[in-house]
């Protein structure tokens, strides 16, 4: 069983079915009139964000506030980062507060890994740089398997700026697991010929030769900030070869249309699209709150070993 | 290991009758009545109740399925619990019937009490019990018993229905 939730691809089928069950059942919750249950009364739930998120950091804080958990926000960008602490302190220092669960995002990949040596919660990545957002990836694959029941054989297109996206790796390394064919689409700076190879996938460059037989379609976010910088010639351009529009869809109406947000209408996605009867944005929203319920109950909701021992054992090991 | 039987599928159903019309006798406005349950083998009885209460006196009662999971005061000393379904209506003044098969410490009995006042305040909460095998730990004790079957605490009480178990019946192990 996993200890923390890092990456989708360490992430065993069965671990991710159950999650999906527990998931289901956490769904209910949320209708009540009395949306809390007190499964994690009394624990401590650190979000340290370093950088800027609303949607993701507000989904690990309501999940863990409905099932009863004391969450506190940390926006380390503004704080000791900026007076030349390190990660490592950072840490420890988190850590000498005593939480159950520290969940963490950071713009270099793998610091989530890095920093299960400094502290004895359990670590979940809330996004690691270009590496791995794996609970939107395991939201992205609950939303879909509710719609499909099976995976299997289902081609489930992910269109945008792979290169620059945890989510897309995260999403190809599940979905994968559930046995679904995965295709990639985008201009050729961004979604690379080798990824074919490398990560056993279908790549298209013609939208609408990816469009043609999909079941789903999730569509990335063009990260202003990165990608539109350098790596395409304009948004424009970008909007006209391979934004998602009704005109697009015509030949496959039934296609499900997803997007892990914010949404930069007009540029990878239109309006008319993303407010269309199959798109399933607003269902991913309320689905990942449930599934973030659902990944703290697997982490917190049952006997702990004694605090800090497997502490030791990393450093150990690790020679930290 | 197997010590006694206690009883088969007929005294079952037997008391099933007897317990339907005890609170048959000790309520009138069946339309605010709810059995609730309890995962696993509460549900499969609250089930049977309602059946009988249709069949015997054409009054068809909610039943609703309760998860005590959540509610449990020793998850943090277990194995994680897979989670089951629950489906409860509003609770909001009515009359509730907890039903589950045995009773024992008492403390599933609270967590379900917690749990149905987060969906309403009821009128009243009362409790269905098929066996009571004695050692409470808390104030707790059932309006609509089926049997007081004394008990040591090495035994184990296993209530076993057709529904998951293809057999009605109640034995002791030791």
């Amino acid at each position: 069983m996993i200890s923390h939730l890092l990456s989708t691809k360490n992430l065993e089928l069965n671990e991710a079915l159950e999650i999906f069950d527990n998931a289901r059942k956490f769904l209910e919750v949320l209708d009540r009139p009395t949306k809390k249950v007190p499964i994690l009364k009394g624990k401590l739930i650190l979000t340290v964000f370093f950088e800027p998120s609303t949607r993701t950091r507000t989904s690990f804080e309501i999940a863990g506030k409905t099932l009863g958990a004391d969450v506190v926000n940390l926006s380390v960008s503004q704080s000791s980062t900026k007076k030349g602490e390190t990660i490592k302190d950072t840490c420890l220092t988190l850590n000498a507060m005593k939480p159950d669960c520290i969940v963490i995002r950071h713009s270099v990949s793998k610091i989530p890994d890095y920093i299960t040596n400094f502290t004895s919660a359990k670590i979940v990545n809330a996004g690691d740089g270009s590496n791995e957002h794996p609970s939107q990836a395991l939201l992205d694959a609950f939303t879909l398997i509710q719609h499909f029941g099976d995976l299997s054989g289902k081609k489930i297109l992910i269109l945008g700026d792979v290169l620059n996206s945890r989510v897309a790796r995260s999403n190809v390394w599940l979905l994968k697991k559930f046995g679904a064919k995965v295709s990639l689409c985008g201009p050729s700076t961004l979604v690379r010929e080798e990824f074919e190879k490398e990560w056993d996938v279908d790549v298209y460059w013609d939208l609408d030769e990816a469009i043609n037989d999909a079941d789903a379609i999730i569509v990335l976010r063009i990260q202003l900030e990165r990608a539109a910088s350098a790596w395409i010639p304009s948004t424009r351009e970008y909007s006209i070869f391979y934004g998602l529009n009704s005109k697009r869809l015509v030949n496959n109406n039934k296609v499900l249309i997803m997007h892990p947000g914010p949404m930069n209408r007009g540029l990878e996605i239109s309006s008319e699209v993303a407010d269309s009867d199959n798109a399933l944005i607003r269902k991913q929203v309320t689905n990942g709150l449930a599934i973030r319920m659902s990944i703290f109950y697997h982490l917190l909701g049952h006997k702990v070993d004694n605090i800090g021992e497997h502490l030791d054992k990393n450093t150990e090991q690790r020679g930290y | 290991m197997l010590k006694a039987k206690i009883l088969n599928e007929q005294e079952i159903n037997k008391i099933l009758h007897r317990l339907m019309y005890e609170i048959y006798e000790n309520h009138k406005d069946f339309d605010k009545l709810l059995l609730v349950g309890l995962w696993t083998r509460g549900v499969f009885l609250s089930r049977r109740i309602a059946e009988i209460f249709l069949n015997e006196k054409g009054i068809r009662l909610d039943t609703s399925e309760l998860d005590v999971t959540p509610y449990r005061d020793d998850l943090y000393t277990k194995e994680k619990i897979a989670l089951k379904t629950t489906n409860l209506i509003s609770t909001r003044e009515r009359s509730i019937i907890i039903v589950d098969d045995v009773l024992f410490t008492g403390r599933t009995i609270r967590g379900a009490i917690e749990a149905i006042f987060d969906f309403g305040r009821p009128k009243k909460i009362e409790l269905l019990i098929l066996i009571d095998r004695g050692h409470r730990e808390l104030p707790i004790n059932a309006n609509y018993l089926g049997r007081f079957v004394p008990t040591s605490s090495k035994e184990d009480v296993n209530v076993r229905l057709k529904e998951i178990d293809n057999v009605d019946e109640v034995i002791i192990l030791e």
